[in-house]
């Protein structure tokens, strides 16, 4: 049982919240553990108010997706945008902080790879994609 | 009677600070003054020892959060520890285990902010 | 409820048969000591060595009926768990009174009256909750297990009223008997810590025979035994005595009160949650206990009650099951019908038992203590457990000074249990006077006055003997409440109502009504803004408490914490 979701979020920052109630919703569904879905919420709400906050400087409207996967043993998120390059395993970093502007990240990436058990980052074809893996026992009855 | 006390000891390479009391909207600020003083004088590891406290409230959570954020930014390591029964439940409850360096005892964390130079 | 993980085989698993019977032989060899009490009683009343083998077989068979009793779960008897069944000092006392009024037609007679009583007391314990709370039960257990102490450094020693020194044979097998014990406990896993004490009275029953301390022929009847015998009842009548009817009275209430200790304790070592009793089982255990007394009273035998023992030894070996009760009751059934093994345990050597006695005591001990800690206690609370708990040991230690005591009064004055007892029921009794179980206090404006908080909910706290870990929930609740609400103008008016099921926190202020958010903020959202602050204070506040609502009046705000007790 796998199941596929995609959001399609613009740079605006209370679109957050679609993809947070989507996660919600999906979590409902499929019984994804509490903790779980905590630490996904968690790990997401940083990446994607990123890309929100960073990913584009021209001011325009501009579309990301984010795929959630929820398999029988973990959930997957993936957040594809065609922004500005944007590593978030060395964009947290404190000497990379942009000129004049709030260093990038909120908690940083120690606190996202101490959530997730799997965090990667590539630029493919012009678009960052980040992925982030939580393994998990789905479905099971939850007290 | 409860009001918050801060206290500080060095073990090693590592600042221990101990709270103890109440951490409420009011001593909140001192906690995380403190601790940015810390970090901003150059601490590289910072232990907060939450054993003797009674509780936190939503101001003392976003003081730690906001301490643990100066520490990534001067790349220090923030860690808890001795996190009560009471105290470990308002963590969890606020869906903030994960969110910190937590250990179970000082000897604990000791050992894992120790990092390579530990014996 | 949540399995603790010390535990081996819980009240609703089965072990393996092996286990089982094993398990079921220590116990009954732990509650075969208690047959010193109708022995006792068989002596005082000079019965022929038949006779004595009767009566000892007929009391066995009580015991067997007693544990299946205490064991079952009907809706009326039971209470589902292992509780153990054992003959007690709580009815030797009167017993021994009723012997010399009237013989053991009496003493059978008013056991039935005692059982009966205690049938009637057990579907009002609900309703009688506030005079009989759970620290008091703690209280009970933890004297139960002081002279469960004291009787195995007795038996142990070989020290009597009649010689004052220590028997060095006695010592040395009660030592050794107690060392196997405890070393096997302590440092070995599985079938070493479950058969702790059935192997230590082994070996103590060993090193006896080798000191020349077992002396089975003393007590075999002329003409030889048979291997199995049905017991004659002849001996046995039934009659009454108004006299006696008080002691027989506080009797049944003491062994009551015991009974609902053991069973709360026996709840206790089940559920890692466990944090008060549950009613519907007391009362169970407290009707099986009256009706085990009921039959031992018809059968000819004293009156028995649950025994602390063999809970402190099931949670010491990581064995609840309620198979095992079963299992010992059904030994017990048999052991009455084959007189040759009855007399083997009946037998026992008095070190053996002191050592066994000793080794559970410790767990009875710190269990009735626990009990008791787990709650927070005012000065009156403090009084009522500290002085019951010193008259209790005081009438141990003083016994012969007490004896001068009217003849009624002595049930309640020549047993320390008893006494603590009725001290502590009458004591509480008496402080709750003055105490109301509904305060508020009104905060005055100009800033969140913590300290007045954090005072006031302590000490109701410890006056309704609350658990620590509701208050300081409650505590929490009321405080976070405060520094989202701020300031309001007038103030705010904080009223806190308790039962023994609920407590009901109630914030009144002038102002806006707070918002508790369905969702957790995020890391970011509460360090970014005072909004996600205040979500975080709202969503720590909705977990921390077991229902919260909130309802205007006016322009006025009443919030509701509820926390279930």
């Amino acid at each position: 049982m796998t199941h596929v979701v995609d959001v399609r979020l613009h740079n605006d920052i209370s679109d957050i919240g679609i993809v947070r109630d989507t996660l919600d919703n999906l979590a409902r569904e499929f019984r994804i553990p509490n903790r779980a879905l905590t630490q996904l919420q968690v790990a997401l709400d940083e990446i994607v108010s990123n890309v929100i906050k960073y990913s584009w400087d021209d001011g325009a409207r501009h579309e990301f997706l984010v795929r959630i996967t929820v398999q029988p043993d973990r959930v997957d998120l993936e957040i594809f945008d065609d922004g500005t390059e944007f590593d978030p395993m060395t964009a947290f970093l404190p000497n990379h902080a942009p000129e004049g502007r709030p260093r990038p990240g909120g908690l940083g990436i120690h606190m996202i790879k101490h959530l997730v058990d799997r965090f990667d980052y590539e630029r493919v074809d012009g678009r960052n994609h980040t992925t982030l893996s939580k393994t998990c026992e789905v479905g099971s009855p939850e007290e | 009677m409860n009001a918050l006390s801060i206290g500080q000891t060095r073990a090693g390479g590592v600042c221990i600070v101990t709270l103890s009391g109440r951490i409420d909207s009011t001593s909140a600020s001192d906690v995380m003054a403190e601790l940015t003083r810390l970090i901003s004088s150059g601490e590289k590891s910072i232990l907060v020892d939450l054993g003797a406290v009674l509780y936190l409230t939503s101001a003392a959570f976003r003081a730690l959060l906001v301490a643990t954020d100066e520490a990534e930014r001067r790349a220090a390591k923030l860690a808890l520890c001795n996190l009560a029964g009471h105290v470990r439940e308002l963590f969890e409850m606020g869906g903030l285990l994960d969110v910190f360096a937590i250990h179970n005892s000082r000897e604990d964390a000791l050992k894992q902010l120790g990092g390579p130079r530990a014996p | 409820m949540t399995r603790p993980p010390g535990l081996i085989y819980a009240v609703d698993e089965t072990p393996p048969r092996a286990i089982l019977i094993v398990s079921a032989l220590q116990h009954i060899g732990l509650m075969a000591i208690t047959l010193i009490f109708p022995i006792i009683l068989a002596r005082e009343a000079n019965l022929s060595r038949i006779q004595f083998l009767d009566l000892i077989s007929l009391s066995m068979l009580g015991l067997g009926v007693a544990n299946i009793c205490f064991c079952i779960r009907t809706r009326l008897i039971g209470s589902g768990y292992l509780c153990g069944a054992a003959y007690t000092a709580i009815f030797l006392g009167p017993s021994l009174f009723a012997l010399q009024r009237g013989g053991l037609a009496l003493v059978f007679g008013m056991t039935v009256v005692g059982g009966i009583v205690q049938v009637a007391l057990a579907p009002l314990l609900h309703r009688l909750r506030a005079l009989l709370p759970s620290e008091i039960a703690g209280l009970v257990i933890a004297v139960v297990g002081l002279t469960l102490a004291g009787l195995g450094v007795r038996y142990g020693l070989g020290i009597s009223p009649q010689q004052q020194k220590i028997n060095p044979d006695y010592m040395i097998v009660a030592g050794i008997s107690l060392v196997t014990m405890t070393v096997l406990n302590v440092w070995s896993k599985g079938y070493g810590r479950m058969f702790c004490v059935l192997i230590g009275m082994v070996v103590g029953y060993v090193v006896s025979a080798g000191l020349g301390i077992f002396d089975l022929a003393g007590i075999v009847p002329e003409g030889g035994l048979s291997v199995v015998r049905l017991p004659r009842i002849q001996h046995v009548g039934w009659s009454f005595d108004p006299v006696l009817v008080a002691p027989f009275v506080v009797a049944s209430l003491a062994a009551t009160l015991r009974a609902m200790g053991d069973v709360s304790n026996a709840q206790r070592i089940n559920d890692a949650d466990w944090v008060r009793p549950n009613f519907a089982s007391l009362a169970g255990g407290v009707s099986a206990n009256g009706v085990a007394v009921i039959f031992c009273g018809l059968v000819g035998g004293c009156g028995i009650n649950t025994y602390s023992s063999t809970i402190g030894l099931s949670g010491a070996t990581g064995v609840t099951s309620r198979s095992v009760g079963y299992a010992i009751g059904v030994g017990f059934c048999a052991l009455a019908f084959i007189p040759p093994l009855a007399l083997v345990l009946a037998a026992m050597p008095l070190p053996v038992m002191g050592a066994a006695l000793f080794f559970t005591a410790a767990f009875v001990f710190t269990s009735g203590l626990q009990m008791i800690t787990a709650r927070m206690l005012d000065a009156r609370k403090t009084l009522v457990i500290g002085f019951s708990f010193a008259m209790a040991v005081v009438a141990d230690l003083y016994h012969e000074a007490l004896t001068e005591v009217p003849n009624v009064l002595q049930p309640i004055f020549g047993n320390g249990l008893v006494l603590g007892t009725v001290c502590a029921v009458v004591l509480n009794l008496i402080m709750r006077i003055g105490v109301r179980q509904q305060v508020s206090i009104k905060l005055p404006p100009g800033g969140i006055n913590r300290e007045a908080v954090e005072r006031f909910l302590s000490e109701q706290g410890a006056r309704w003997a609350a658990r620590r870990d509701i208050m300081r929930r409650a505590i929490f609740g009321v405080v976070q409440v405060l520094e989202v609400v701020g300031d309001p103008p007038g103030g705010v008016e904080i009223e806190a109502s308790f039962d023994e099921f609920d407590l009901d926190i109630r914030i009144r202020y002038v102002g806006a009504l707070l918002t508790i958010p369905e969702r957790k903020p995020t890391p970011r959202e509460i360090v970014e803004s005072e909004q996600g602050e205040r979500l975080l204070a709202g969503y720590l506040l909705r977990q921390s408490a077991d229902c919260i609502t909130a309802h205007e009046n006016g322009a006025s705000v009443e919030m509701l914490l509820h926390y279930d007790h």
